[in-house]
């Protein structure tokens, strides 16, 4: 062996600063062993997590048993506590709650035919890997016996579990899932309960098409499986509506960096952009049309603007931007907008809905990955009623006859995909630092800024 | 074909070879004088760009301090990398075998992997950037091209970076020492000029310069993300082996010629199908790439092996 | 080499013989009793056999393929178009408790194959650095190539570069698993019978010095040709039958993090032998599971300082370590290969 010298022990300090920095880090994110939270006052729900090396961590929610139930439901998942969507995870998890103890407590359990069931979550932590799902859910199925299955959160991974359902012929309702594309395999037992992914901007494109009928699209989107569904509903809806698409480019994965084709587009003479992907390229696009002076009359991206860091980022850039969204906080749907459409209300009202969020998650406030996951549940629960039976088949049959109003909207499946086609997707503008739902005018809190000051008298 | 079009690709095309020339500097210097490849290059680009953004966001500090700062912590690291990782691995030998320059690949290869997840571990996967900060006026238009201008700030000093670099390594003895061990390492121990010191040197530099060029990443791309690095580590190899090993002029005219054939292949690829442009002409560098390293392995400024 | 009865016997007295014998044992094992989830065995035989064929190539013949996850995208590209569009192919999968699946797997493995044999031709005159790299570059000029090709074999299905199998194109779990089970089994012959063929010795001298290995006679162009084509093969053939286990395929099988995955099982474990890869891909599956629940979030950084660690202080590997101790009067060195 050659002599190191003075450089051994450099690196052996530098291994221990790193170590200490790791060791340091590591310290302050330390998983806690066991989680209490108190849920309401009279019952408390303990969230035990069991780390074990190699096998998965197991979560069981357990809650006083309440007389008279004849059994229990268990609904499996898995949801992203860690990774990527580790933040829509909390929020989808804390909607679960709210459902079930919606159910349990207030809507006093489950009716199948004269029995009447309590609902218990039974979920793993997926941490946003696909590699991952197929697993957990094999697991949930095969070990846990769960009797229905939720989807995790995003198309990706929903794709991911959709086959284990299929194969073992469990029906799994999708609250995070958007793409049409899972729908149209013929999967059997996969239905959804949001809107999906081609109906994202037919409202935006309404409300265009209302206000300018002269309008000058460019759909500039990313190159991925959701975004591009996205944009394809949305070009369709443009050709209803007679608007003009003057520009279309789908762009990579990760791109931030968009000179030529905004340069591209302003040269073909658009005055609306729509579009957009995930948060990073979707605030990035916004953010250099702005910088490179382009007059735009509208702006509808998806998913980055419904984010508070948006508005952070770009400041008053965000000003008359448009997104649509499967939910809001102020959305007006109500027991008596049911009466009127002639359907059954399900569930708790928006502002129950809201204070029951608000004590379970510990005063937060819901957001849209919220009440998609509730929603969920609630669908299946109602699905379950009408089959009157605890069979996949029979209530995958249900969900075809379910025609339901929520607090997240209606719910309605078609019978031969399960995709959702009761839901609408309504649309939010930033005004003057705000959000205010636009469209469609039902639900609508303030009218819509169009054209954008802002952006097209600069 | 529209006219306008082409002089945006090709305008936007030019602009970006710039960057990606500056940014590939600091490796072929560590490639083409130590035989270390950069595995960690994106992710050694990305420090200069979050440690700017830290200063930006949490201190207040302008940008062009940012930069600056971004460059001496750039030179810090490269210390620390060669005494921390290279040093057991080069440091004391001759005549790099290709055992050892298996070890090096791994080596830097394990500190992609644990900068990249330090990251994101701490910054997320959000764009971060300077948000809409500017030096006054937003944008310029040249050639029917609306530019921001930050990105002719990022080129300008990208270029001027490489100019000093280049009048470094021709005319100051330090500089001239690093060329004579890139070009026979023995010889130049034979004539007295210690090794260790050469490396040590080259490494603070190499690596300090690719610090410093994720300021400029930054400000061209206005944000960055931890996947940025997988976007400009594997065209920084591309560029350097265009260029040739060692060549600082060479990765310069190569990361324009990189960017100009990208602008060029989007707009040929678009008259064909516009869907499928975007991809095809990320592929065409990654094809030159292949084909260079089969027919020309020494570049178009390299010297023969 | 030996007569058949020497060989054999010599064989039967090798410990590596007898842990890898153990180590599908296990899994078959863990597989009827249902000790642990399909899905789960699943994932550890897909490490193990990613592992086992860059072993091939990085392993014996010192050439590391950083863009080796190129094969795994095209195999797994290659087999979910097959079935996708190939009506009696998709019936076949069904045929045969899995060996139909395998049938196609190895049609997949073949086009990952005839790419590795027509580029390798060329690129593996390159050495060192510039190999690893020109193979990161053939990794992104596939990448995005099928990132363009893909969405315009169905505009109305495939978007991004996504594809999702139809209901009725999936298969059994145990179907899958009984593919992948067959694939590694064949895997670890093959990994064996060319550390103890003289074709594994003559990459062997590759590895230690190409221009002497040359000199001494050995066909190094077509032994490297041979190695990368194999490595290439198998990795599309695990690709394939992973896409298959999910149900679809997308372009983030072409990452590099599947590379990092081969090369770190490789390393921990050891380079150039045939148990290297086994255990290290036991021993990462462990570690990443077991940095994953306790350190979420910092679990890579750990893993990358590990890696650095490895390489510095034991560039050998666990088994190359082992491999220099002696138990029992007997040197590891001739039992563990």
């Amino acid at each position: 062996m050659r002599r190191y010298g003075v450089s051994k022990y450099v690196t052996a300090i530098a291994f221990l600063v790193i170590g200490l920095i790791v060791g340091a880090v590591i310290a302050m994110s330390s998983p806690g062993q066991v989680v209490t939270t108190t849920v309401t006052q009279s019952k408390v729900v303990t969230v035990t997590k069991t780390i074990t090396p190699a096998a998965p961590k197991t979560t069981t929610q357990t809650t006083q048993k309440p007389t008279g139930f004849a059994g229990t439901i268990y609904i499996g998942t898995t949801i992203s506590l860690k990774g990527k969507f580790a933040h829509e995870g909390e929020y989808a998890l804390n909607g679960f709650k709210v459902a079930i103890k919606w159910l349990n407590e207030v809507h006093g359990g489950i009716k199948v035919g004269d029995k009447v069931y309590k609902v218990e979550l039974k979920y793993y932590d997926d941490e946003s890997s696909s590699q991952r799902v197929p697993e957990l859910y094999s697991k949930l199925i095969t070990e846990d016996k769960v009797n229905f299955l939720l989807a995790p959160y995003s198309s990706g991974l929903t794709k991911a579990a959709a086959p284990v359902a299929e194969q073992n012929k469990i029906v799994m309702v999708s609250h995070g899932g958007a793409s049409d594309s899972i729908f149209k395999q013929g999967y059997k037992y996969v239905v959804q309960t949001l809107s999906p992914a081609s109906t994202y901007l037919r409202s935006v494109v309404d409300l265009i098409a209302e206000k300018d009928p002269n309008a000058k699209v460019a759909l500039i989107y990313e190159n991925a499986a959701f975004a591009a569904t996205v944009a394809q509903g949305a070009k369709d809806e443009i050709q209803k509506k007679g608007l003009k698409l003057v520009y279309e480019k789908p762009y990579e994965k990760g791109a931030t960096e968009f000179g030529s084709i905004i340069n591209e587009a302003m040269a073909a003479g658009a005055d609306v952009l729509l579009g957009g992907g995930h948060f990073a390229d979707g605030t990035a696009l916004v953010q250099q049309a702005w910088q490179l002076g382009w007059k735009l009359k509208g702006i509808g991206i998806i998913v980055a603007p419904a984010l508070a860091e948006f508005k952070e980022q770009l400041k008053e850039a965000a000003d008359g931007v448009m997104y649509p969204a499967q939910w809001e906080i102020g959305v007006k749907y109500s027991p008596e907008a049911a009466k009127k459409l002639g359907i059954e209300w399900f569930g708790p009202t928006n502002e129950e809905y809201i204070q029951m969020y608000k004590e379970v998650s510990g005063g937060g406030t819901p957001d849209y990955h919220a009440a998609e996951a509730t929603a969920a549940i609630l669908h299946l629960a109602k699905a379950i009623e009408v089959a009157g039976s605890l069979d996949s088949d029979a209530v995958r049959a249900a969900f075809n006859k379910v025609d339901i109003m929520t607090f997240f909207g209606r719910l309605k499946v078609d019978p031969a995909t399960g995709l959702q086609i009761g839901h609408q997707m309504v649309v939010v503008q930033w005004q003057s630092g705000e959000k205010k739902i636009v469209y469609p005018p039902e639900a609508a809190q303030a009218s819509p800024i169009y054209p954008a000051e802002n952006w097209y008298k600069r | 074909m529209d006219v306008s079009i082409l002089a945006i690709n090709l305008v936007n095309g030019l602009l970006w070879g710039i960057i990606l020339g500056f940014a590939a500097v600091g490796l072929t210097l560590l490639w083409g004088v130590m035989k270390v490849v950069n595995l960690a290059q994106g992710e050694v680009i990305l420090m200069g760009s979050y440690v700017a953004i830290i200063l930006f966001t949490q201190y207040g500090l302008s940008p062009l301090v940012g930069g600056l700062v971004a460059l001496l912590v750039g030179l810090v690291a490269g210390f620390l990398i060669y005494w921390a990782l290279l040093h057991k691995l080069v440091g004391k030998v001759e005549k790099i075998t290709l055992k050892i320059e298996m070890s090096t690949l791994l080596a830097m290869f394990a500190l992609s992997i644990a900068l990249l997840n330090f990251y994101y571990y701490s910054f997320g996967s959000e764009p971060r950037g300077f948000g809409l900060w500017n030096l006054g006026l937003p944008f310029i238009r040249v050639l029917g091209t609306t530019i921001r201008t930050n990105i002719l700030l990022a080129d300008a000093l990208a270029l001027i970076s490489v100019a000093v670099v280049y009048l470094f390594l021709d005319r100051t003895i330090l500089g001239k020492s690093i060329r004579a061990v890139m070009q026979d390492a023995q010889a130049a121990s034979l004539v007295g000029i210690n090794p260790v010191k050469i490396k040590l040197l080259t490494t603070v530099l190499g690596i300090g310069l690719t610090v410093f060029s994720g300021f400029m990443v930054l400000l061209f791309e206005a944000s960055v993300t931890p996947e940025i690095a997988h976007k400009y580590a594997p065209l920084s190899f591309v560029v350097v082996v265009l260029g040739g090993l060692g060549s600082v002029v060479g990765s310069l005219v190569a990361g324009i010629i990189i960017g100009i054939i990208y602008g060029l292949s989007k707009v040929v690829v678009s008259l064909f199908n516009p869907r499928i442009s975007d991809p095809v002409a990320l592929s065409t560098a990654f094809i030159v790439l292949i084909l260079i390293l089969l027919f020309k392995p020494e570049g178009i400024f390299g010297r023969k092996r | 080499m030996a007569g058949k009865e020497s060989t054999l016997s010599h064989y039967l007295k090798s410990p590596t013989l007898l842990i890898i014998v153990f180590v599908v044992l296990g899994i078959l094992v863990a597989r009827i009793l249902g000790m642990s989830t399909l899905d789960t065995l699943m994932t550890i035989m897909y490490f193990m056999g990613i592992a086992l064929s860059l072993n091939i190539i990085m392993g014996f013949a010192g050439y590391v393929s950083f863009g080796h996850a190129v094969f795994l995208g095209l195999g797994g590209y290659a087999y979910v178009l097959l079935v996708y569009f190939i009506k009696p192919l998709a019936d076949l999968q069904n045929v045969g408790l899995g060996l139909g699946a395998f049938v196609v797997a190895v049609l997949a493995g073949l086009f990952a194959a005839a790419v590795a044999a027509s580029v390798g031709a060329a690129v593996l005159r390159l050495r060192g650095a510039f190999f690893a790299i020109a193979t990161i570059g053939l990794d992104f000029t596939a990448l995005y190539l099928m990132k363009a090709i893909v969405p315009e074999l169905n505009p109305e299905q495939f978007f991004g570069a996504q594809i999702i199998l139809p209901a009725d194109k999936i298969v059994e779990k145990d179907i899958v698993f009984n593919a992948m089970f067959l694939t590694l089994v064949i895997l670890l012959a093959v990994n064996y019978y060319i550390r103890k063929s003289p074709f594994g010795v003559g990459l062997t001298a590759i590895k230690e010095d190409e221009d002497a290995a040359e000199v001494l006679g050995v066909p190094t162009t077509m032994f490297k040709i041979i190695a990368f084509t194999l490595a290439g093969f198998f990795t599309g053939m695990v690709g394939a039958l992973f896409s298959l286990n999910g149900g679809g395929v997308d372009e983030t099988l072409f990452n590099l993090g599947h590379s990092i995955d081969m090369i770190v099982m490789i390393v921990i474990g050891g380079l150039g032998t045939v148990l290297g890869p086994v255990v290290g891909s036991l021993i990462y599956f462990e570690l990443y599971d077991l940095l994953l629940v306790h350190y979420p979030g910092v679990n890579l950084i750990i893993l990358g300082i590990i890696v650095a660690i490895v390489v510095l202080f034991f560039p050998e590997g666990l088994i190359g370590l082992l491999r220099k101790y002696k138990v029992m009067g007997m040197r590891l060195r001739d039992l563990l290969e």
